[in-house]
């Protein structure tokens, strides 16, 4: 729920209920202009304490971690894991691929070409992939730095 | 400066909560990881590029040096240059350990 301020004290002083305006999600551009993060007063966890699994617990809902850690971990580049410098390796490659199945389907044999066209796709979807998760999810995600 | 009567430490107090008022931008700052990264992501493409300049010009230094040395002076120079600014890239970005807090 939603509510202005002053119409809340106005509600508790015996004025009219306000209207609950809700978060408006119209997309991520609004989203990301006001950014929240979910900080509960009370927390089950304590500092220290390990889970059933063996894992410590972590006591709070933000992840705290250092700029190195954090550019470290969005500029990943390995296949595996992925992250923003995959996007660019896939990218990269896939060019690289493309020019090889053109080149082999007009001077070597169409066969050939179907396999470079096979990892051209390859590459463009892990670039769409990559994007997506670690540029375009982001957009929506909020993130506190000292100034 | 020596303690006040009753060990009262008053005016450090004041001048500490004085700095915190009066500035002028927010302690901490929330906005989206996308802008972060975003901030960050020229210093990160400087501290790649960087490299890729230092290695060149120690590559041009060792193909010069024998047979153009005053060129390899500058080559030398300019391998060591690219070297400190990757180093300095290096820090701004994934050496860096200022803290950043992730929202879920």
């Amino acid at each position: 729920m939603t509510v202005n301020v002053r119409d809340f004290t106005r509600f508790m002083e015996g004025g009219r209920k306000p209207v609950d305006k809700g978060v408006k999600l119209k997309g991520w551009s609004s989203q990301g202009a006001r950014p929240t993060i979910f900080v509960p007063m009370a927390t089950i966890g304590q500092m220290g304490e390990n889970g059933k699994d063996g894992v410590a617990k972590v006591p709070h809902t933000m992840d705290v971690i250092t700029r190195g850690k954090f550019i470290s971990r969005v500029m990943n580049d390995g296949w595996k894991m992925g992250g923003l410098g995959t996007s660019y390796r896939a990218y990269f490659w896939g060019v690289i691929f493309f020019a090889m199945t053109v080149v082999s389907y007009l001077y070597i044999h169409v066969y050939l070409a179907a396999v470079f066209a096979y990892l051209t796709g390859y590459m463009r979807s892990q670039y769409l992939m990559n994007h997506a998760w670690n540029v375009e999810w982001f957009k929506g995600k909020s993130l506190i730095h000292t100034s | 400066m020596g303690d006040l009567a009753g060990g009262l430490r008053a005016p450090l107090d004041v001048g500490v909560t004085a700095v915190l008022a009066e500035n002028k931008s927010p302690m901490l700052i929330m906005e989206t990881r996308y802008d972060y990264l975003m901030k960050n992501l020229p210093a990160w493409k400087d501290y790649i590029r960087y490299r890729v300049y230092a290695v060149i010009a120690a590559v041009l230094t060792a193909i010069l040096i024998f047979s153009q040395p005053l060129l390899a002076v500058i080559a030398a120079f300019l391998t060591t240059y690219c070297w400190k600014m990757h180093k300095f890239y290096l820090a701004r970005t994934m050496a860096n350990t200022r803290t950043v807090m992730l929202g879920h």
